[in-house]
């Protein structure tokens, strides 16, 4: 595969600062309840949460 | 990926567009019998980092869990060249040099973040490391990475968001009754009537970075040709932006801490500087 353009490459690096800033509010957010709730719980409202994302997805 | 430039008008066609795309190839996933079994195996290593997680983090030192999971682009470079036979866009010495500062630079984060209990001390890091149980979950970032690059390779042609959508439909298809029928099996209390305040922030926090996180994670793949070794290097800022984000949520949840001392501020120059070389020898 050859290598990417500089241009996807810029455009690839503010993509991922965008998802590195996504991600970090994954344990801020989730460390109330990863303390509270039984871990299966927290998977299930987990899951719950990506269901309701499907409609804002499509 | 849609392209959403231009005057208002176009901007909001290109939208309309854009998810009456999503939601055709959303339906073209969901329906060809060829994707189930590739959208089964996304589930089972999604399932299978959980599980690892659970098994080898849960009790471990916080600077173990910050290491292995801050390994996460070497093993997304390696993925990478197996799977997309991708090269770094930079020679491989000066990637190891990037990623070994960018690394220390967010151990250092985390340390600086670390409470003074006695759970968290450095005889509670050494006996951690002699357990060993975090052996288990060394492969967490290589299935990270193998389920974005596997996406990207089967799914280039879809649109990201309906990809993410459906394999959001299938964990949830399969996690949402087994996790129900075995808290009644195993007669788990429910969740408490003051945990209302801690689901709420769950499913932000989900919605935030496990849902639109993971959307955004596919369109840098896609910009970048499937070039995860080069989007995940930036994931290396993750700590140091949790922490920042638990700043604000420290004066409201009582939890959660943001210590801004020497320690924090060095490790994210170390990171910051180490990202700019990277970009700019890539550009």
């Amino acid at each position: 595969m050859a290598p990417s353009s500089s241009a996807s490459l810029r455009l690839g690096s503010f993509y991922a600062l965008v998802t590195s800033a996504l991600l970090a509010t994954q344990e801020p957010f989730s460390a109330l309840a990863a303390k509270h709730l039984n871990p299966l719980y927290f998977v299930c409202i987990t899951q719950a949460g990506l269901l309701f994302a499907v409609p804002l997805l499509n | 990926m849609h392209n959403a430039g231009g005057p208002p008008i176009c901007r909001a066609a290109s939208k309309l567009t854009a998810r009456r795309v999503s939601r055709h190839d959303f339906a073209i996933l969901l329906s060809a019998p060829r994707n189930w079994s590739k959208l089964a195996l996304l589930f089972v290593i999604g399932c299978s980092g959980l599980a690892l997680y659970n098994l080898g983090l849960r009790h471990a030192h916080p600077i173990i869990i910050a290491a292995i999971l801050n390994l996460s682009p070497f093993w997304a470079a390696l993925v990478a060249r197996v799977i997309s036979r991708k090269a770094i866009p930079i020679s491989p010495f000066l990637f190891c040099a990037c990623f070994l500062v960018a690394f220390v630079g967010a151990m250092l984060i985390a340390w600086s973040q670390i409470e003074d209990s006695s759970s968290a001390s450095p005889d509670e890091l050494l006996k951690s490391l002699l357990h060993g149980s975090w052996k288990y979950a060394t492969p967490i970032p290589i299935f990270f990475a193998l389920s974005g690059t596997l996406v990207g390779h089967w799914f280039r042609e879809l649109d990201e968001s309906a990809t993410m959508a459906a394999n959001f439909i299938v964990s949830a298809a399969v996690l949402i009754p087994g996790t129900l029928l075995a808290a009644y099996l195993w007669s788990v209390p429910a969740v408490p009537s003051d945990g209302k305040e801690a689901v709420l922030l769950l499913l932000i926090g989900t919605l935030s970075a496990a849902a639109a996180g993971r959307v955004f994670y596919q369109v840098a793949l896609t910009v970048t040709d499937n070039d995860n070794g080069f989007v995940t290097m930036f994931f290396l800022l993750v700590p140091a932006l949790s922490s920042l984000i638990s700043l604000p949520l420290s004066w409201w949840i009582p939890e959660l801490r943001f210590a801004a001392g020497p320690m924090f501020f060095g490790g994210l120059a170390l990171v910051a500087a180490s990202l700019f070389v990277f970009s700019s020898r890539s550009w």
